[in-house]
């Protein structure tokens, strides 16, 4: 047991003494702090800083070297059937669990008074039926969503342990490994695009399916389209078609005013969608 | 309602941050609000609030000492929560939780051990064997309480209490960052959230004083200042007239400047939120008290002493269901309207789920079954003190 | 200070510091290895993701076993329409364990997810109101494979 000094009876006079005592104790105690104080800030790790710049190389085990890469995703809207195959496919390709959703498709039907009604039976995962929206259709489109991989991304932003992150390559991915699942990025995320999976109690969101580009394939939901409404590429690349559709269409971005520079890009792009 | 006024994005669909994070702030808020009561004794030297002071502390760490457990509860992982400290990302606000909380638990444990030192080693000294043991543990070992020491004390005490108030205020100011600085949310994010946090705190603060003031006062048996209880009533006021203006201030100016997102959270007012804001939040939780205080405060000369006790349990009693309500509606109501900005969803809280209401009830008795012991160990008023030594 | 009165103020603050020290030796003990090898998060976390199993092939990988019918679809109208989404996803019918069979929709709720006239739909794309298209034909709805009896659903507008 702790051996405590009794208690002093009422201490009234000090000796000089104790004095003395304390002051060297006091001194002691500093010196002996001193070593500890070293170790501290050797042990406290500003690692982050020596990596950011430097030529990382390949992933291991993969031949992709991530900062050799810079993708950019385009949606062109004039050219979705809302067919949802893209849904179907990034659900079985990532095992999206059930009414969640890394990529779905809206509908928006606007009359010519400006009414919007906005829709997403089930994301969109088995297309969308006829509908009946009670006044004159004066315009009426599908509009495909997914995770914009912004640069200036406001859900990683507020990861509190470092588990989402944006990488060198343009993607934002969640480690699932050290996610907490606070929920302040799903919270922080403007567009709707993360949601915590329920099985794994993690945040969860497109990962521009990271499994098949890091090996030169195309994400799920872009093989899946039947008629191009979807593009991926790597704007590094000077051949690839996506370099000079972004540079020289007009394109446009989800809610700009958030300032959040996303990485998808939309074309033929309506003032309702949001 | 209208039409185009039902569509959430299909994540949305889940109100992800519910009861727990609805105590969370409140907890937090007490915590703070507590504290301030406090230091008008230990920092401003306000005599009227001594029979309070050291009580105002011990309410202010057993509900700190529950704070984190809504949040443990809320997590995915919580054997994952100390990734917080161990890896923290100082881009997020959230990542400050660790260092404000803990650096806040160190102020107020050495300000209640300094307070209740002389207690301490009294205690120490006169009781025997194991009941000792824990006074003993806490004396350090140092059984100096001459005038001398605990002048000393009474210095690094109110250096402590002085360090406190900005640290209480960072605390609980911080969780209404988190909130006012997420641009995705209209309905949250807006530079006035940490204040209106922070001014709510303190009323709930004074008010669960009060409350609990006037209770251990009939158990104890014993007479309630009147002018603490004056002096609070006052403060009560004035921190309620604070924060029920800053929270109109904010959807005053939602509404005034035609702010795009006025379109959906007007109806998200007076639809979803129309009970726990306008009845509750504006009309129970403000307004009444607002009366009941004015009373207590401009007719204080005619008041009988029971009457002014109980105008000030009543009012203290909806303040502390006003901040409930305040704390629900940021929360719940920011996720209610979706992000989509053109739906609103339902919520519809479980009884016994993981994060439903039972837990909720538990989480919030749990600090005053501490403050029970807390008092217990450490008894902070003068009657018990004095029949101690 | 009153002199060599504060004793207990050293004991507590060596505490403390002994506190932090010793939080800060688990710390470093607790950051996984690469971590900020990349930047601040997991560097390992890329190569886990990476890793992670494909479930779809390439558009072309069914042409390797199905030359017959690749070719004919890559003839007719459905040349851009992906063989997995009318089927299932290649690693679902190819697996270790040799060929597992391969789900065939012939029911036009599959034909529909894409043909089905709608408003939104862009106005070039074929789209037909099915009572019209086939009723019109003298053919009837309720069989559920009506469409296959004049669309051959590799190349719909080749020979049948
Ligand atoms: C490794 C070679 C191989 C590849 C690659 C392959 N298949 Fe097959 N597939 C087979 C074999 C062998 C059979 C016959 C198995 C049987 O009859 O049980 C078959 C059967 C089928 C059938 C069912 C035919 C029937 O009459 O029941 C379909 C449909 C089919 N494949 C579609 C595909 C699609 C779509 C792809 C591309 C994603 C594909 N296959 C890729 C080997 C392959
Ligand atoms: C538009 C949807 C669609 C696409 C795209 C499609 N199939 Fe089919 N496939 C069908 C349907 C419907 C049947 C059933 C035909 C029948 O029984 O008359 C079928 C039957 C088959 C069969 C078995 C019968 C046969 O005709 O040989 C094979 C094998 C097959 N598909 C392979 C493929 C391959 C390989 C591709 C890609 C090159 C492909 N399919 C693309 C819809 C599709
Ligand atoms: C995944 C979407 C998809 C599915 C499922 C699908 N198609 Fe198609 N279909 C297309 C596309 C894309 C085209 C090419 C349109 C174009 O050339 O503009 C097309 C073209 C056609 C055409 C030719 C139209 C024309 O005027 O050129 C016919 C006929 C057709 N499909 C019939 C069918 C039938 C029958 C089925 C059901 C077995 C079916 N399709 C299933 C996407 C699909
Ligand atoms: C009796 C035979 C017959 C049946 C049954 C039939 N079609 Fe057709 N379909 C045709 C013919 C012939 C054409 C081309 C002439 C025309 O446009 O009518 C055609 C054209 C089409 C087109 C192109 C229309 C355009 O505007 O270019 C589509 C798409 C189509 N069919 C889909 C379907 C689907 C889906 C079904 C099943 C519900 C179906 N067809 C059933 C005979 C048929």
């Amino acid at each position: 047991m702790l051996k405590l000094p009794s208690a002093p009876q009422s201490n009234g006079g000090k000796i000089e003494d104790e004095d003395a005592i304390s002051r060297r104790e006091f001194l002691t105690s500093a010196l002996k702090m001193a070593p500890s104080v070293a170790l501290f800030v050797g042990l406290m790790r500003v690692s982050p800083l020596k990596a950011a710049e430097q030529a990382l190389g390949m992933i291991p085990g993969t031949n992709y070297d991530p900062s050799e890469h810079l993708f950019a995703y385009v949606v062109d809207i004039n050219k979705c059937i809302g067919c949802g195959m893209c849904v179907k496919a990034c659900a079985l390709e990532n095992k999206v669990p059930d009414h969640f959703f890394r990529t779905w498709i809206e509908r928006y039907v606007v009359s010519e008074k400006g009414e919007v009604i906005v829709e997403s039976p089930d994301g969109g995962i088995n297309g969308f039926k006829p509908m009946t929206p009670g006044f004159n259709v004066s315009k009426s489109y599908f509009v495909p969503k997914l995770c914009n991989h912004c640069a200036n991304t406001p859900c990683s932003q507020v990861c509190p342990v470092g588990a989402s992150y944006t990488n060198q390559d343009g993607a934002v991915l969640v480690d699932s490994k050290r996610c907490i699942g606070c929920g302040y990025c799903v919270q922080a995320c403007p567009f709707g695009s993360r949601f915590i999976n329920p099985l794994t109690r993690t945040a969860e969101k497109c990962t521009w399916c990271y499994h098949r580009i890091t090996k030169g394939l195309k994400p799920a939901c872009v093989e899946a389209c039947p008629t191009g409404a979807r593009l991926f590429g790597d704007m590094n690349n000077e051949r690839d078609p996506i370099r000079k559709i972004v540079t020289e269409e007009h394109i446009a971005v989800l809610q700009p005013e958030k300032l959040t520079k996303p990485r998808c890009y939309y074309l033929g792009f309506d003032k309702e969608t949001r | 309602m209208l039409p185009y006024l039902q569509y959430t994005f299909p994540n949305d669909i889940h109100i992800h941050w519910s009861i727990m994070i609805v105590m969370y702030p409140y907890i937090t808020g007490l915590v703070a609000g507590a504290f301030i009561v406090s230091s008008f004794y230990h920092v401003f030297q306000k005599k009227e609030y001594q029979p309070i002071g050291r009580f105002a502390l011990l309410t202010s760490l057993a509900f700190l000492l529950c704070a984190t457990l809504p949040l443990l509860n809320h997590l995915g992982h919580p054997e994952r929560a100390l990734n917080i400290m161990i890896t923290p990302n100082f881009s997020s606000a959230m990542a400050g939780f660790g260092i404000l909380y803990t650096s806040y638990l160190v102020v107020l444990i050495l300000e209640i051990w300094l307070v209740f030192r002389k207690d301490i080693v009294h205690f120490a000294t006169t009781y025997k064997g194991i009941r000792a043991l824990p006074y003993r543990i806490l004396t350090l070992g140092v059984y100096d309480v001459s005038d001398e020491a605990i002048k000393t004390d009474h210095k690094v005490i109110t250096i402590l209490a002085t360090i406190g108030i900005p640290s209480a205020c960072l605390l609980h100011g911080y969780v209404g960052f988190l909130f006012g600085a997420v641009k995705a949310n209209p309905w949250w994010s807006t530079p006035l959230m940490p204040i209106i946090f922070l001014f709510s705190a303190v009323v709930s603060g004074i008010a669960l004083l009060i409350i609990l003031y006037q209770l251990m006062a009939i158990f104890r048996g014993t007479e309630v200042s009147q002018d603490c209880v004056r002096g609070l009533a006052r403060w009560l006021w004035y921190f309620q007239i604070q924060t029920v203006t800053l929270e109109l201030l904010e959807i005053i100016t939602l509404s005034y400047e035609r702010n795009e997102a006025w379109e959906i959270i007007a109806p998200l007012l007076t639809t979803k939120l129309a009970f726990s804001f306008i009845s509750v939040q504006m009309v129970l939780g403000s307004l009444i008290p607002f009366i009941l205080l004015m009373v207590t405060v401009l007719l204080d000369k005619y008041l009988h002493p029971k009457v002014r006790n109980s105008l000030t349990f009543f009012a203290s009693i909806l303040l502390l269901i006003q901040v409930f309500a305040m704390r629900w509606n940021v929360v719940i109501g920011g996720q209610i309207m979706s992000k989509s900005l053109r739906g609103l969803r339902d919520f519809h809280p479980e009884f016994l789920a993981k994060e439903g209401i039972l837990p909720a009830m538990l989480i919030f008795a749990l600090p005053f079954v501490l403050l029970y012991f807390l008092v217990k160990v450490l008894p902070p008023f003068e009657k018990e003190r004095q029949l101690a030594s | 200070m009153g002199k060599g009165h504060h004793r207990h103020l050293i004991r507590a603050a060596i505490l403390l510091g002994a506190a932090i020290f010793l939080f800060f030796v688990v710390r470093a003990l607790l950051i996984p290895k690469s971590f900020g090898l990349y930047g601040h998060f997991r560097g390992e976390n890329l190569a886990e993701q990476a890793s992670l199993p494909i479930v779809h092939g390439n558009p072309n990988s069914c042409a390797e076993c199905h030359d017959d019918v690749w070719k004919i679809k890559l003839a007719g109208r459905h040349a851009a329409v992906p063989c997995q989404d009318c089927h299932a996803p290649l690693t679902q019918h190819v697996t270790e364990d040799g060929v597992q069979p391969m789900p065939i929709h012939k029911t036009f709720a599959l034909c529909a997810r894409c043909h089905q006239k709608l408003e939104a739909k862009p106005k070039t794309f074929p789209q037909i109101d099915f009572h019209e298209h086939v009723v019109s034909k003298d053919k009837n709805l309720e069989n559920e494979e009506i469409c296959l009896s004049c669309h051959q659903p590799h190349s719909p507008m080749g020979e049948k």
